[in-house]
This record gives C-alpha cells, sequence and structure tokens, in this order.
C-alpha cells in the first residue's frame, strides 16, 4: 500500500529490511511532504526504529530506494553518506543522548561540527535556538544537571541546528512526565514548521500521534494509515 | 579543517577529562627524558674524549716508511708540504722509545720506566691546534720548587727554564732571519733543557718538576746508546690515557739529539715526520693522497692511529645505549595502547552518538590519532626538558653533595662532560611520535568502527 501525500519531500519506495530468520520491513513506502508531521506507530518489535534508522541513513535497507528532495539517499557511503546525515537528517531519540563531557552550548554545536557549519554563524543560532526554549540562561551548564525535559530540549536544538530537511524523533517524550512531554512536544513541533522540516515520529503514545498530520501504523513490514 | 577541529574539540576535552592521559603523558615524558639525560652524558664523553684525542693527533701526519729511514730535515721538503693543496701548519717531530730513569741522589736507579718520546717545535704544534693551551692547562705551573700536586690540580705549564730557552732561541732565529738583532731573552734560571711527563707516568712513579732524569734510546748513533739527562721542567695532562702515562715531551733538537737525527759532519739533522693541519674547506683524504704524491711518504689521518679506537668504542657503547632506549620507548607504544583502548571502552557511547549525529568515521579515528600524536609531542618536549634539567644539575648536584659519579683519575675530567645536542631529544621525540602513531592505530580502527545503531538502541 503507498502512503502518499501532496508535494513530497521525502519518498521512500518499495524498501525492505531483513535479519537472519526476521524479514522486518518489506516492500514499504512512504511519501512525506514539506513541513508535514507524521507519526508512526506499531507493536514493539514491528521495526519502527529499524524504519528510523534506514530513513536517517544510520541503517541501509537491503531493497528499495530513500529519496530526499529528489536525491537518491540509499547509493550514498562513507563520507557523502555521513555528511547527508549531518546536514539534511536531524535526530531527537528518546534517552536524549547528549554528550556529558560537553556544556549546553557545546552539545548544540556539536551538529555544527559534524555538518562542517561557519562556528560563529552556528553559535548565533545555537543560542537563539536555546532563548526560545527557555534554556538561554543555561548555555554553560553541564548537561548532567539538567531534568529530563531540558536535556530533550537541548538534543532538540542539537537536531535542529544545521536545519535539517527532515527530522526523525524516536519516542521523543518517552523519558518525559506527561506534562513536561506536552511542553516538548509543542516545542518539537512549532520549531520544526518553523524551519520547515519533514518530521518522522516513532511513538507508541496516542496523545503524540493525535498532534500529526498524518497517523500511520507499522504492521507486518508495511505502513497503513489509521483511521 | 573544520573536520581536524572536531578531532581536536574531541581529543583534547578527553585528554583534560582522563587521569589515564595524564599517565600516558608521564609514560611518553618519563621515555623521552631517560634516553636524553643517558645519551647528554654519554655523548658529553664522546665529545670531550674527540676533543683530547684531536689536540694530541694532527688532521694527516707524514712518517717515512719503516725500512726507509728517517726524513731529512730539509727546507725544500717543508715547503713542498706547505705547497700542498689543503695544507695549513705543518709541524716537524721526532718520536721514538724511551727508557727513563731516575738520577741523583736518592734515586732508585733500578727504575726503568717506558717513555714515549714525542720531540716537538712548541710553537708550531700549538698554531696548528695541537696541545693548546685551552685542552692542556686548566692550572699551570710555573714553579719548580712546589710540591707534587693533588690529581685535581695536577696540569701542565711550559713556562720553565729549559722550554724558555727553546722559545727564545726559536725566536732568535726568526729575528735573526729579519735581520732585527737579538731580543732580550728572559733570565735563564736552569741550565738543563727540560722534559715534560705524562701526568699519569708522574703520578705513578711519583716524579716531580726539578726531579733529573735520564733518557736512554737503545739504537743510538752507530748503534750505539743514544743518551741525554734532563731535568723534568713539568708535567702533561692531555685526558688520553695512552699518552699520559707514557709521553715524555722534549724540545725538537734535544729530541734529534737523544735519537741521534741532530745534524752530525757532513750528516743533515733528520726528522720522525711532520703533522700537518688541513684547511677547514679541505678535504682530509684528498689531501693525504696529494701529499703521499708529493712526498712519497706514509700519511695517515688521525683516525688511523690508536686513539681513534677510544672514540670508535664510546660510539659503539653511545649507539647499543641508543637502540636500548629506542626499544624502551617502542615499550611505551603498549601502555599508550592500552590507556587509548580504555579510553574507546569508556566513550564508546559518545562516539556512537557522534557518529549517529553525522560525524565522519574517519573523524573519530582522527580523534585518538590527534590525541596520540598531542601526547607524543608535548610529552616528548617536557622529556626533553627534563632530560635537560637533570644535565644541567647533575654537576651542581655532585659538587654541593660531593658525590663523585665520574672519578677524575680515570676520566680527567672533574664534572661530567655534557653533550647539549638537540639531534638526540629531536631523534627521541620523533620515535615517539612515530611509536604514539602506532599505539593509537588500532584504537583509532576500533573507535571508527562502533556501531551507532546499537548505541543509540541502548539508550542513554
Amino acid at each position: 500500500m503507498s502512503i502518499v501525500a501532496g508535494s513530497s519531500r521525502l519518498v521512500v519506495s518499495g524498501i525492505a529490511k531483513a535479519y537472519p530468520g526476521l524479514s522486518v520491513l518489506k516492500d514499504l513506502d512512504l511519501t512525506v511532504a514539506a513541513s508535514e508531521v507524521v507519526a508512526i506507530r506499531g507493536a514493539s518489535g514491528t521495526g519502527k526504529s529499524t524504519l528510523l534508522h534506514c530513513l536517517g541513513l544510520l541503517d541501509r535497507p537491503d531493497a528499495g530506494s530513500i529519496r530526499l528532495d529528489g536525491d537518491e539517499l540509499t547509493a550514498l557511503t562513507g563520507n557523502a553518506r555521513s555528511a547527508a546525515r549531518a546536514r539534511r537528517v536531524g535526530f531527537v531519540f528518546q534517552a536524549f543522548h547528549l554528550l556529558p563531557e560537553f556544556d549546553v552550548l557545546e552539545n548544540v554545536l556539536m551538529t555544527a561540527r559534524t555538518a562542517e557549519l561557519p562556528l560563529a554563524a552556528a553559535e548565533v543560532r545555537a543560542r537563539d535556538l536555546l532563548g526560545r526554549l527557555g534554556l538561554g540562561d543555561r548555555v554553560r551548564q553541564d548537561v548532567r544537571t539538567l531534568s529530563g525535559g531540558e536535556r530533550q530540549r537541548v538534543a532538540l536544538c542539537r537536531a535542529l541546528l544545521p536545519q535539517p530537511q527532515l527530522l526523525l524523533a524516536d519516542e521523543p517524550t518517552g523519558n518525559l512526565d506527561p506534562a513536561t512531554a506536552a511542553v516538548v512536544l509543542d516545542q518539537l513541533l512549532d520549531l520544526a514548521r518553523q524551519a520547515q522540516a519533514s518530521v518522522v515520529i516513532v511513538t507508541h503514545d496516542p496523545a503524540i500521534a493525535a498532534r500529526a498530520d498524518r497517523r500511520l501504523t507499522l504492521r507486518d513490514g508495511r505502513l497503513h494509515a489509521e483511521a | 579543517m573544520l573536520r581536524a577541529m572536531l578531532a581536536w574539540h574531541l581529543g583534547l576535552r578527553y585528554l583534560k577529562r582522563r587521569r589515564t592521559a595524564w599517565l600516558a603523558l608521564a609514560a611518553i615524558t618519563l621515555t623521552v627524558a631517560v634516553p636524553v639525560a643517558v645519551l647528554g652524558v654519554m655523548q658529553g664523553f664522546i665529545d670531550i674524549t674527540r676533543l683530547q684525542v684531536r689536540a694530541n693527533e694532527s688532521d694527516l701526519t707524514i712518517e717515512s716508511p719503516w725500512q726507509s729511514g728517517p726524513l731529512v730535515q730539509d727546507a725544500e721538503d717543508l715547503a713542498t708540504v706547505m705547497g700542498t693543496t689543503g695544507v695549513a701548519n705543518v709541524a716537524p717531530f721526532v718520536s721514538t722509545y724511551a727508557i727513563l730513569s731516575p738520577r741523583g741522589t736518592n734515586a732508585d736507579l733500578r727504575q726503568n720506566l717506558p717513555c714515549l718520546v714525542d720531540a716537538i717545535d712548541w710553537s708550531r704544534d700549538e698554531v696548528m691546534g695541537r696541545l693548546t693551551p685551552q685542552v692542556l692547562h686548566p692550572r699551570p705551573v710555573t714553579d719548580l720548587h712546589a710540591p707534587p700536586l693533588a690529581p685535581h690540580e695536577r696540569g701542565t705549564g711550559f713556562l720553565t727554564p729549559a722550554w724558555r730557552d727553546h722559545l727564545a732561541l726559536t725566536g732568535m732565529e726568526l729575528v735573526g732571519g729579519l735581520g732585527i738583532g737579538p731580543l732580550p731573552l728572559p733570565p735563564r734560571l736552569r741550565p738543563h733543557p727540560g722534559v715534560v711527563v705524562g701526568r699519569e707516568l708522574a703520578y705513578s712513579k711519583g716524579l716531580y718538576p726539578g726531579l733529573t732524569v735520564r733518557l736512554t734510546v737503545p739504537n743510538g748513533s752507530g748503534g750505539t746508546t743514544g743518551q741525554i739527562t734532563a731535568e723534568i721542567s713539568d708535567t702533561i695532562g692531555t685526558g688520553i690515557y695512552s699518552v699520559d702515562s707514557m709521553a715524555g715531551l722534549l724540545p725538537l733538537p734535544l729530541g734529534q739529539r737523544l735519537a741521534d737525527l741532530h745534524a752530525r759532519g757532513q750528516r743533515p739533522a733528520a726528522l720522525s715526520g711532520y703533522r700537518v693541519q688541513v684547511t677547514p674547506d679541505a678535504d682530509p683524504q684528498t689531501v693525504r693522497r696529494q701529499l703521499m704524491l708529493n712526498t712519497g711518504q706514509q700519511v695517515s689521518t688521525w683516525m688511523e692511529r690508536g686513539s681513534a679506537n677510544l672514540i670508535k668504542s664510546f660510539e659503539i657503547q653511545r649507539n647499543v645505549m641508543g637502540l636500548v632506549m629506542v626499544l624502551i620507548e617502542i615499550i611505551a607504544v603498549f601502555i599508550v595502547y592500552a590507556i587509548f583502548s580504555m579510553l574507546v571502552a569508556d566513550k564508546r557511547h559518545d562516539l556512537g552518538v557522534l557518529i549517529g549525529i553525522g560525524a565522519k568515521r574517519s573523524d573519530i579515528g582522527k580523534v585518538f590519532i590527534m590525541m596520540a600524536l598531542f601526547l607524543s609531542l608535548v610529552g616528548g618536549l617536557l622529556g626533553w626538558l627534563l632530560g635537560w634539567g637533570f644535565l644541567a644539575a647533575l654537576n651542581p648536584f655532585c659538587r654541593i653533595t660531593g658525590i663523585q659519579l665520574f672519578p677524575q683519575d680515570v676520566l680527567y675530567t672533574p664534572e661530567a662532560p655534557i653533550s647539549w645536542d638537540a639531534r638526540v631529544p629531536l631523534f627521541f621525540i620523533t620515535i615517539m611520535g612515530v611509536v604514539g602513531w602506532a599505539a593509537a592505530w588500532l584504537p583509532a580502527r576500533q573507535a571508527s568502527r562502533i556501531d551507532p545503531i546499537a548505541i543509540l538502541r541502548e539508550g542513554g
């Protein structure tokens, strides 16, 4: 079944991924428009994270193609693949995955370094993003001393700093209390819309899925539109 | 540039926050400091030995072959040698073995000491840089009646009556040749020409300035014994044991008389040979070949003469020690490797996240290579500083504490000679850089192969 939206930014065609003895993704199609928010749900072990890793160029599908703004990404290898991941795709993880050796600002700027962006301009933008998320006065704080919600905001700033075309979020509020989760989700969606980034959120949470423009379910290796 | 900056940014931060990194720095510092200090002293000994040997040996020595008999002391021959391209100075000499025995009241007449007589024209030798006061006269002795000196005070000096006579005569000849007339001579305090004996010989046999000795050469004129009686005018310490334990320096005319090489009747005076100083820009081997052609005599370089072996043996010891030090540095590979492997294991999560957010795998590997090179460079420079600091403190420490690390009776130097040759630390820093790179290569490879998916699935 093909899930298609209007003007397509991300076009996934017939991707498949299998592990020994287990076929996870089967001829999966997905199209996401610019600024569109798509939520993907599914039972544990159905391949949501695998799909996200394929979209984020962390994993390579066994078959099919992934196009971002018309560019074929599956064929990229080595440094070109890393560069595309750094500049065109942003990640927000459930476990935040901040680097404890570095302070708030340095964590955010890490994507500027990996994407090889001019640091001075990137720092201005990083401070602006942090300010908009209420962390303007915490830029030099040790990330280990931040609350869960604050850490996820820092991770969100890090993901959006290079102005990616695609933002991938894997259970972004899974480690947060409901009130904080709602705030963080609002901020994620606001910033993504302002940046005109397409968003793919993998979640179990119906409340988060409800905030998306489209809701899909991953079942038997394929995506199905929810009612 | 930015890629390099990412590697530096991460590497320096990891170094700053890890105690084990400081341990690696300390290990590198010490493995550079130790060879710098040890080889600084060893090279110092080589340098001073070379200086001492070169103070005894001229660049080239012309001698007649064994079966040809002595060289005639001839102005034309001297002009031929001086006229050879690359020759800067020439000094004639007579060299022969003699038996030295004490004379005078209370002397033990049964003593027969071997003495290697070197009869020289002092002024010519000094001009050509041989037996210079800078090397041989740390504390000249001018009082012939002074008691024997303690070992560390023993030096030499030629301002004794016999040598003064000799120098005055040389001056007279020169002035006479110019037609100016005789110069006023310094007063002659003693009538006897003197012999300057090696200080090791003097020390071991109780000889001292003022003592009268007899020098005997078995093969004198016409098969008879050549013999002179002379006063010990001073002692000489060259630092070369083989010289100082046997040497007896004589004025050239006296040596010629002893060896039966002086002018007699129609027979001209003769020499054992000439010592030759080569100009700095000339190739000694080329000059040597030319001199052999021009004179038909045997010509040897200073390296071919006996004392050069002393330098070679020191150099072999230095090279062996240097090799041991290089091997010790190579062992540092394992220390650096262990520390970096631990660091990679410890930072596995961070490195996986960085790859996940787009860091190139090569950059992640570079983090460790750059850390290793940084540690090697900084540790190497600190080691250089520490090694030279040790060398600078060595002699003052020995003086203050009275510890004699290098007994001067053996080495003829009251302090450890030290070489400040920067090539030694630079060599070991370079080796350390290679070692550091090699040690970091495998951990760097491990780091660049971390699977980000596994890390991201694991959670924070």
